[in-house]
């Protein structure tokens, strides 16, 4: 007889503890209670008037002996006592089964994780019948598939859904798992099995010590070489050039030549042989143009035994230049000013020629002011003044920009010494619009949503010989469209840890990481750098201010080391092991007959103490 | 500013109500319950013959001249009956108090403000006469319904105490108010001491008893199991009692039991009788089982 959930001690003193409190409620509730009454000339003949010499300390002492014998059953119940031999009960066993990407590798006609799965079903076969065993999926991530349980066919149903991830293993905390499980299971410990080819990524050499351990060795054939990473990047001279660099390495330990292609749209470009060493990475660049969006794959051949990382592919999106369409009078005197950027694609018309929504990003309306509004945002510019989008409040003929306001958005480069300005209109602000640049009777730049105004002729007078005004151009457009501002990286990296380092004026408090469903993926960011995990194959946006990377998490991790074993571990499947029939569990009887105790006193003795309480009111006349 | 003891919507309700007994009495001229006794009445009543002393005035001429002989004719009188109330106010009235905090005391005063309004209403005179061991100064009050709030204010500050003594509160009552009328008694009958016998020499004594009998819900139907200490609340006697239901019981059982003996001395002697809970509202109280006091 033994007690499977507290020790003896936990026992008693919880039975003492409560059983103190259940016969000092019992001794309060029965102790004698003083009343006031009007008269004691009908108490005299209905009660029983006590005898001080034989007054009895205990009444309803059943009442008492029944409470604490519910209370012991209870005790006894919820302490799971267990009648039998401890030695003959059935032990708990944590079976990790390895889904790592390793577990990919095709051997032969089977892959790994067929081996693993096979070495587990084997294990399950060995234990005797009353063992439980709880069953994890262990890559990147420790994931229990089943609870501790004795029902084999729910094991090897869960076995059998096992399938292989992208991530590495991560020994040390699938290990701590197991501990963790074991010791919240309050059952007999017994091991944690591993099933697997124990291949762990460089950092995870520090794997604890655990004395239960028993590793069922799956070995992988380590002759493996994959791409890493595929990163492209828009290229800072050209909108529609493009800068992709691919990654490869080497795992095995022979040196091996590899074909690398490239194909963009279906069109191979630029194969490439690589010559590497064992654990040798090297890296191809690549610079191609192209306006239209399409599919960048790399591939390696010959393909080995791991094929999830011979592929890589990437989307890419069509060019980012933004169309701006110009309805001006003299497109002689923007021409060198917008085409200058190559960032803008840009289209001149004629006043005459207006069209509301001429298939562009934005519009620039320079000193004219259409009949029916553009649909696209617009920068106006020096508008008719009983027209203009942004009421005009006066018009002065000569006056002076004190101030360029100072916005994140828009402050860029604009801190030019005062400049005259003549025949300078001035604006009627209301709650949220933004003064970009004043003068003292007022905004004489305007921007709100959708809308930028300039009320003057940045064309003319000292302002056309002046940095400010490119740089007003170009603040004025990235604030009506940042999107087609934003610089772009896309880059191909495997699941799990990933970290990508930030430029030193990205804000950290306005980056936002979302997944391909646009839900938000949680992210720290230390000294710089963004660090994020996925444990299954995905594409993360990361947006910040001028910035936009898409990482597509979808190669494997493939881990490098292979943690070699303690040798006093147990290796291997163990004897079959045929036990007779464990101890009998008490806890079910236990219960009832506690639960019979306490409602056996209430019926004869509670009730009548919430009666004494329940007093009915009746009303007499 | 005090809570009035009862309030002006329940007044109003009063108004409708009189102060009734059911025996004749001689009094003074001014009431308006008809009485047996012949008097100084507008209403003839009989004839009688003659006797020396008797007023000529109501000499009968007419059947002198036809029979030659005396007669005297008698009226019938409206005599102003006194209405007394005796209050109970010993500490037994605080004891038990019901699930809304009110004591006996308190629901007595209340019952005693709406009985003094009823007969200022009537222009009848009401005397307010506290008693415990022994007669309290009384209050009387009269000349209206105007009158009512220094009877309330002389109801608001008494005070309960002391023990009850009904023989010697009769004795007292019966030597002070020689002049019979209408008693009301309002208390809770519950004295360690005998409280039939006074009631029996009040009404022996030619006085109409309407006797109404206040408890609370714990007088009659006490809670409470198992060992016990019961204090008197006059007397502050001390008893060790083991209760349980039998004995709540019987407890009930031989309260009823003296119930009945007060309701039947009450009906005995041509009284009324009233009992209630003071978990009845007040109002229901008047208009029910008060109203409702069952005559001999």
């Amino acid at each position: 007889m033994f007690f499977l959930n507290l020790t003896a001690g936990e026992f008693f003193g919880l039975l003492a503890a409560l059983g103190g409190a259940i016969t000092a409620l019992y001794l309060l509730d029965r102790t004698k209670r003083k009343k006031i009454v009007s008269t004691l000339r009908f108490w005299v003949d209905a009660g029983r008037v006590q005898d001080q010499r034989s007054r009895k300390r205990m009444r309803e002492p059943w009442s008492l002996v029944l409470q604490l014998l519910g209370l012991l059953l209870l005790l006894l119940a919820a302490a799971q006592l267990q009648w039998g031999s401890r030695e003959r009960r059935g032990r708990d066993h944590v079976l990790l089964v390895d889904t790592s990407a390793w577990s990919a590798q095709r051997l032969g006609t089977e892959s790994l994780l067929d081996r693993e799965k096979s070495l587990a079903a084997a294990y399950l076969r060995a234990l005797p019948a009353n063992d439980r065993v709880m069953l994890v999926s262990a890559d990147s991530l420790a994931t229990p598939l089943t609870s501790f349980t004795l029902d084999r066919t729910t094991l090897f149903r869960a076995l059998d859904r096992c399938a292989a991830g992208y991530s590495a293993l991560n020994l040390p905390q699938a290990l701590s798992f197991g501990r963790q499980a074991l010791s919240w299971a309050g059952g007999r410990a017994g091991e944690i099995v591993y099933a697997g080819p124990h291949l762990v990524s460089g950092e995870q050499y520090a794997v604890p010590e655990v004395s239960n351990l028993r590793i069922l060795d799956a070995k992988a054939d380590r002759e493996n070489a994959g791409i890493r990473r595929l990163a492209v990047r828009r290229s800072e001279e050209d909108a529609g050039s493009w800068d992709a660099t691919i990654a490869v390495r080497n795992y095995g330990s022979a040196r091996r030549q590899l074909r690398l292609q490239t194909q963009f749209a279906g069109t191979a470009f630029a194969p490439r042989t690589l010559q590497l060493a064992p654990g040798e990475e090297t890296t191809a660049e690549y610079t191609f143009s192209t306006n239209t969006a399409g599919e960048l794959r790399a591939e390696l051949l010959p393909h080995d035994n791991l094929e999830s990382d011979d592929r890589a592919s990437l989307r890419l999106p069509t060019s980012g230049a933004l169309r701006v369409a110009v309805f001006t009078q003299r497109a002689d005197l923007l021409r060198p000013l917008l085409e200058a950027n190559h960032r803008l694609s840009v289209k001149f018309y004629t006043t005459s020629g207006y069209m509301p929504d001429p298939h562009a990003d934005v519009i620039v309306l320079d000193q004219f002011a259409p009949s029916v509004p553009p649909k696209p945002a617009a920068l106006w510019i020096a508008p008719p003044r009983g027209r203009s989008p942004v009421p005009v409040k006066s018009v002065v003929e000569s006056t002076v920009v004190r101030n360029w306001h100072a916005d994140a958005a828009l402050e860029a480069g604009l801190r030019a010494k005062e400049t005259r300005i003549t025949n300078a209109e001035i604006f009627q602000t209301f709650e949220g619009d933004t003064a970009i640049a004043s003068a003292a009777e007022g905004p004489l730049v305007v921007v709100r949503p959708k809308i930028a105004v300039i009320g003057f002729d940045p064309l003319q007078g000292d302002l056309k010989f002046e940095l400010t005004t490119p740089l007003l151009f170009a603040d004025l457009l990235r604030w009506l469209s940042p999107e087609a501002f934003r610089l772009l990286e896309l880059g191909a990296g495997q699941v799990g840890a990933a970290s990508v380092p930030l430029d030193a004026r990205e804000a950290t408090e306005r980056i936002r990481v979302i997944d391909e469903r646009g839900f938000a993926i949680p992210f720290t960011v230390r000294t710089q750098t963004l660090e994020l995990f996925t444990s299954r194959p995905s594409v993360v946006r990361i947006l910040s201010d001028d910035r936009e990377r898409v990482l597509s998490l979808t190669l494997p991790d493939v881990a490098e080391s292979e943690w070699t074993p303690p040798a006093q571990l147990a290796h291997g499947l163990p004897a079959v092991i045929r036990l007779a029939p464990a101890a009998v569990d008490l806890w079910k009887w236990l219960a009832i007959a506690g639960a019979a105790c306490l409602l056996a006193e209430w019926l004869r003795y509670g009730r009548r103490r919430i009666a004494r309480f329940q007093a009915p009111l009746r009303m007499t006349a | 500013m005090p809570e009035p003891l009862v309030d002006r919507h329940f007044l109003e309700k009063l108004e409708r109500l009189t102060l009734g007994w059911n025996k004749s009495f001689r009094g003074l001229v001014g009431g308006h319950n008809i009485s047996r006794f012949a008097g100084p009445g507008q209403e003839f009543l009989d004839h009688r013959s003659f006797h020396p002393g008797d007023d000529l005035r109501a000499v009968n001429w007419r059947a002198y001249m036809r029979f030659d002989k005396l007669f005297l004719k008698m009226f019938q009188v409206e005599p102003r009956v006194p209405v007394r109330l005796l209050l109970d106010i010993s500490a037994s009235m605080t004891a038990g108090t019901g699930k809304d905090g009110v004591t006996k005391f308190d629901y007595a005063r209340k019952l005693a403000a709406a009985l003094v309004y009823v007969g200022l209403v009537r222009l009848d005179s009401l005397l307010l006469q506290p008693f415990s061991a022994r007669l309290s100064d009384p209050f009387l009050a009269s000349g209206g319904r105007h009158r009512f709030q220094p009877a309330e204010i002389y109801l608001r500050e008494l005070k309960a105490g002391g023990k009850t003594s009904y023989l010697e509160t009769a004795r007292q009552f019966l030597s002070e108010y020689p002049q019979r009328g209408l008693v009301i008694v309002v208390s809770d009958f519950l004295d360690d001491g005998d409280c039939f016998h006074p009631l029996q020499y009040i009404a022996d004594f030619g006085h109409e008893l309407f006797l109404v009998q206040l408890w609370s819900e714990e007088d009659r139907e006490p809670t409470g199991e198992g060992e016990l200490e019961l204090i008197d609340a006059e007397s502050s006697a001390l008893v060790k009692i083991t209760v349980d239901e039998e004995a709540r019981r019987a407890y009930t059982r031989a309260f009823d039991a003296h119930a009945a003996e007060i309701r039947k001395l009450a009906l005995r002697n041509g009284g009324r009788y009233s009992g209630f809970s003071t978990a009845v509202p007040l109002e229901d109280a008047i208009f029910g089982p008060l109203m409702m006091a069952p005559t001999a």
